[in-house]
């Protein structure tokens, strides 16, 4: 079995933002909803301060409760795949933000109106036809959109049965994880016991965040301590 | 006249009081129920007036600062959604507020934790 997750070490991890801008290109960014966002905040006291820097998207929980309060209310527009990827329909979905208000994390974004990147209006990437876009990048105006893993790459490497390959090769692997500089990200299979994120997050006790929620998200964070 | 209103009140209230809730695991099992002892709307949506504001701020009774905890969160407070409040809006709502109530095991349905899902 392939239980997909990611690896942010933010010990490595210096804010610049590349991942941001990759999954923004990636994932043709909306100004209203942002899938993944950088926080950064300073810890300390003065004169020992120093800025911490966490980047956060969607966590993909293996217990999402964006999902079950979905199903609860009888939308069923969240689903969660057999690696583990939690995708919302489009189609499917109503708007009633009831994913967002659950989401210990905040991931699920309401996109009200889908406006351009610029005032002057599309660019040429924007304008490309939904039609020749992934379903995960058919967004609409009153829904919720989140991270999806890149769930587009993924998939080819599930149509190709080369699932081996995820997170190992460029074009099977999250955009954001491919373009870190100081390779503070890490994206792959957890139940591989010999996959490079199986080694690394045992080597530097990566944790997950705000585990009192019990929603077991797969997101894995190395950090002061080795949690928080 | 006068007395048989006032018997007609007293037997309406007894029999509100018999059929309604009495505590707040009733209540949430009548709200999961759409029990129409407690009317809190079919209109799902976060948006107040709808379902979602009608069970917490109105048949709960919780006051608005019980979830919206203050004017902006806290800087080390991971979460994505941060937004900046307009002047005049309710504070920001701390998920943390949630977990007494929707965890497995509390009174309202379970969001969190693996009874959640059904394991």
């Amino acid at each position: 079995m392939t239980r997909l997750a990611r690896l942010i070490d933010t010990h490595r991890c210096m804010g610049c933002r590349s991942c941001l801008a990759a999954c923004y290109t990636e994932n043709f960014l909306t100004p209203n909803a942002q899938w993944n966002v950088m926080m950064e905040y300073e810890v300390g006291r003065y004169p020992n301060v120093r800025t911490q820097f966490s980047t956060m998207n969607c966590m993909h929980c293996e217990h999402p409760s964006c999902k079950v309060v979905c199903d609860h209310i009888g939308v069923h527009a969240i689903s969660k795949n057999e690696f583990g990827v939690v995708l919302i329909d489009y189609e499917k979905c109503i708007g009633c933000k009831y994913c967002a208000a659950v989401c210990p994390y905040g991931a699920p974004q309401y996109d009200d109106k889908i406006e351009p990147l610029y005032p002057q209006g599309k660019t040429p990437y924007e304008a490309i036809p939904y039609e020749r876009r992934h379903p995960t990048h058919r967004k609409r105006a009153g829904t919720v959109e989140k991270c999806t893993f890149c769930w587009h790459k993924l998939e080819k490497a599930v149509e190709a049965g080369k699932t081996e390959l995820i997170g190992e090769v460029p074009e099977y692997t999250p955009t954001c994880d491919l373009v870190c500089p100081v390779g503070a990200r890490m994206f792959g299979d957890i139940d591989d016991p010999d996959s490079t994120i199986s080694r690394r997050m045992g080597e530097k006790k990566a944790t997950q965040i705000k585990k009192e929620y019990g929603t077991r998200p797969q997101v894995y964070y190395v950090s002061e301590g080795g949690d928080f | 006249m006068k007395r048989l209103l006032f018997t007609l009140l007293i037997l309406t209230t007894a029999t509100a009081w018999a059929e309604g809730p009495r505590n707040l695991a009733e209540l949430a099992k009548a709200i999961q129920d759409h029990s129409p002892s407690v009317p809190v709307g079919d209109k799902i949506n976060t948006a107040f007036g709808a379902r979602f504001h009608n069970i917490h701020a109105v048949t709960m009774g919780l006051p608005c600062t019980n979830c919206h905890v203050g004017p902006a969160y806290a800087q080390d407070y991971l979460y994505v959604r941060k937004y900046e409040l307009p002047p005049g809006a309710p504070g920001v709502v701390d998920r943390s507020t949630c977990l007494g109530c929707h965890k497995e095991g509390g009174v309202a349905s379970a969001w969190y934790g693996d009874a959640a899902t059904g394991e």
